[in-house]
């Protein structure tokens, strides 16, 4: 091997540890999770038989996945877009001079750091209908306390406000330091010219926040997609179904049913709808410029 | 056309002083050059006339109106930013257009003007303005956006901030002609900070060299190169050589030798004067008249292209002589006129 060939192996050495973790974990699991949705799969008799589209076929079928998708697209349609615009509204607050506001980024910040599962017991017990924090504070005002995670009509709300309040922190931060690379400059120009500060937000700070904002959107949606968590803590997808998502019926059919090859034809029907949902929101938001 | 007052403005941040109480007029028509090196306040005062920062003590006045509690928005200023600052996201037209349409201008009149200011500026094709985007232009044709963006509300006070700087020295040497022109050509109240101090002189009709917080001296360009008050000042506008003195009985001892001195300072000084001032001669050559003499002995010569820069080594120092032709390492003596040696007190500024 001559030297100059020698040298040209280099570059993939170096980013071969990173490709094969992104084989091991990454890649190798989305296609066994693609290959045993075309199996029956039963663990106890370790058997894997060939069915073909059997499992999508069933899918289709069944209303407790009807069910699941629906309550997956309104929590995403619901929570997404509040997420998004309370942390722009926090972090475009956050953003201005002061030690006040300074020291809400950390206060806004904090749910982020609390591990999902441990936030969504302390929201199941302040959810509680008897001796749960806001239905003493509902009592407290002369307000009649509500039902919260045992009602159909109210389980999902109560849920999506744990998930917004948990998330939006997080996202908070990112459109802060989205924010912060606007040069202060740009602003100044716009001042100059008589630009007011809802004008200046709406014609320079959004247009120039957008690759930030497109990455967030596009972040929380897969994110929301893949909930887990807190249904599995807070709710086990009930009342009825009505807070089941497609994640929580993956995990049911593969854990609880020990149907693996059922629970894999969901996830890669979910795949299929995360990268459907993304590709709209990227054709959508596409950003046109640089600065 | 107005005249801009700064009256004894002060500003401080934390424990630092900005600017120690700067006086200055900025005459009507004319463009100044606020001239410094970096944190010499000569940005702050300028945000401070713009508005963007607020002073803590002192007047600002655009001829007998006191803008100095206004914001930015209302003191009817225009600013060229370093980094052009434009909107990434708007078209070369939209660019320009943006403050005629926050001030309702009629969509034909808005268009009328974008045009002609962008043609002022010489911007090129106007074909496509409507539909490039600013990061298709070169730096320089940024910057002209930039400059017609400032110039198409028809400010009373252009104000600058390194303009140039960000560009390659080519460009920034054509801009500079083209500046100078528009600024005479619409005939606005400009002022320009810079560090470059070529870039001062070769724009301004009155420089303001800042130092400290403070203006060290005001004047014309000529004035300022060619009779610097201080010690500060001639350094900065590139007096190459510089050596520590003592002033004892009329003489001046410098680098160990002693030269005739009827200045006013005494004790520890600072002379200086310029390479290009310094005639070298042969140590035999008999004395001159009006000239004062050191001798050294020339170690290097580097060849610049216009001349030659020679390193002459002095008992406690180098010193630099430019000529057009080169020399021979070896002694010599170092002649210069009188007149052209600065001698300062120890106090620089």
């Amino acid at each position: 091997m001559t030297r100059r060939r020698a040298w040209s192996v280099v570059p993939y050495l170096f980013i071969a540890p990173a490709m094969v973790g992104f084989g091991l974990f990454k890649l190798y699991p989305i296609m066994e999770g693609l290959r045993l949705s075309f199996y029956e799969v039963r663990p106890i008799a370790r058997t894997q038989d060939f069915i073909g589209l059997a499992n999508f076929a069933e899918l289709v079928r069944d209303p407790v996945i009807l069910k699941a998708t629906v309550n997956t697209l309104l929590f995403n349609l619901a929570v997404t877009p509040v997420q998004v615009v309370l942390a722009l509204g926090l972090a475009v607050l956050v953003n201005r001079k002061g030690r006040v506001l300074q020291a809400f980024r950390s206060f806004f910040f904090m749910p982020a750091v609390i591990s999902l599962v441990v936030a969504s017991i302390i929201w199941k017990l302040m959810y509680a209908p008897d001796s749960g924090l806001i239905n003493g504070l509902l009592i407290a005002v002369g307000l009649p306390a509500q039902t919260f995670l045992t009602s159909q009509s109210q389980a999902m709300a109560s849920l999506m406000g744990m998930v917004v309040w948990k998330g939006v922190g997080y996202w908070m931060v990112i459109l802060l330091a989205g924010l912060k690379e606007i040069p202060e400059s740009i602003q100044e120009a716009a001042i100059v010219d008589g630009a007011g500060p809802g004008r200046r937000f709406f014609s320079v700070t959004l247009p120039l926040l957008s690759p930030t904002l497109v990455f967030v959107v596009v972040a929380d949606t897969v994110i929301n997609f893949l909930l887990f968590v807190p249904v599995y803590v807070m709710t086990q997808g009930g009342p009825s179904e009505a807070t089941t998502l497609l994640m929580f019926e993956v995990y049911r059919n593969a854990f609880v049913y020990t149907r693996f090859g059922y629970a894999a034809a969901i996830s890669t029907a979910l795949l299929l709808v995360i990268a459907v949902a993304v590709s709209i929101q990227m054709r959508f938001l596409r950003v046109e410029f640089e600065y | 056309m107005v005249e801009v007052r700064v009256e004894n403005v002060r500003k401080t941040y934390g424990r630092v002083e900005a600017l120690r109480g700067v006086s200055l007029n900025f005459r009507s028509g004319a463009l100044t050059a606020i001239l410094g090196p970096s944190g010499c306040g000569k940005t702050t005062l300028l945000r401070s006339i713009a508005g963007f920062i607020e002073v803590d003590a002192g007047r600002i006045l655009f001829d007998a109106e006191e803008v100095t509690g206004l914001p930015p928005q209302r003191r009817g200023t225009a600013m060229v930013f370093q980094n052009y600052a434009l909107w990434p996201h708007m078209t070369v037209f939209e660019n320009v257009a943006y403050g005629l349409r926050l001030q309702k201008v009629p969509a034909a009149e808005i268009r009328r003007r974008v045009l002609k200011v962008l043609e002022l500026v010489e911007i090129g094709s106007l074909a496509d303005v409507e539909s490039r985007k600013p990061s298709a232009l070169s730096g320089g044709q940024q910057q002209r956006v930039a400059l017609a963006r400032a110039l198409v509300v028809e400010p009373k006070v252009l104000l600058m901030d390194e303009p140039l700087s960000n560009l390659d020295a080519k460009v920034r040497q054509r801009l500079r002609v083209e500046l100078r022109r528009l600024q005479k050509q619409v005939g606005i109240t400009a002022i320009y900070v810079t560090h470059d101090q070529e870039e001062a002189l070769a724009l301004a009709d009155t420089v303001v060299l800042m130092n400290q917080g403070m203006v060290v001296q005001t004047g014309t360009p000529q004035d300022i190169y060619l009779k610097p008050t201080t010690a500060f000042a001639a350094e900065f506008l590139g007096v190459s050589n510089q050596l520590e003195g003592e002033v004892t009985d009329g003489k001046l001892v410098v680098a160990g030798q002693s030269i005739p001195y009827t200045g006013t300072a005494r004790g520890r000084v600072t002379v200086i004067f310029r390479a290009s001032d310094v005639q070298m001669e042969e140590p035999s050559a008999p004395p001159r008249g009006g000239t004062v003499a050191l001798t050294g002995v020339l170690e290097e010569s580097l060849f610049l292209g216009a001349h030659y820069r020679h390193y002459i080594r002095l008992a406690d120092g180098m010193v630099m002589a430019d000529s057009p032709d080169l020399r021979r390492p070896g002694p010599f003596r170092l002649v210069l006129p009188a007149d052209k040696v600065q001698v300062y007190g120890e106090h620089k500024t």
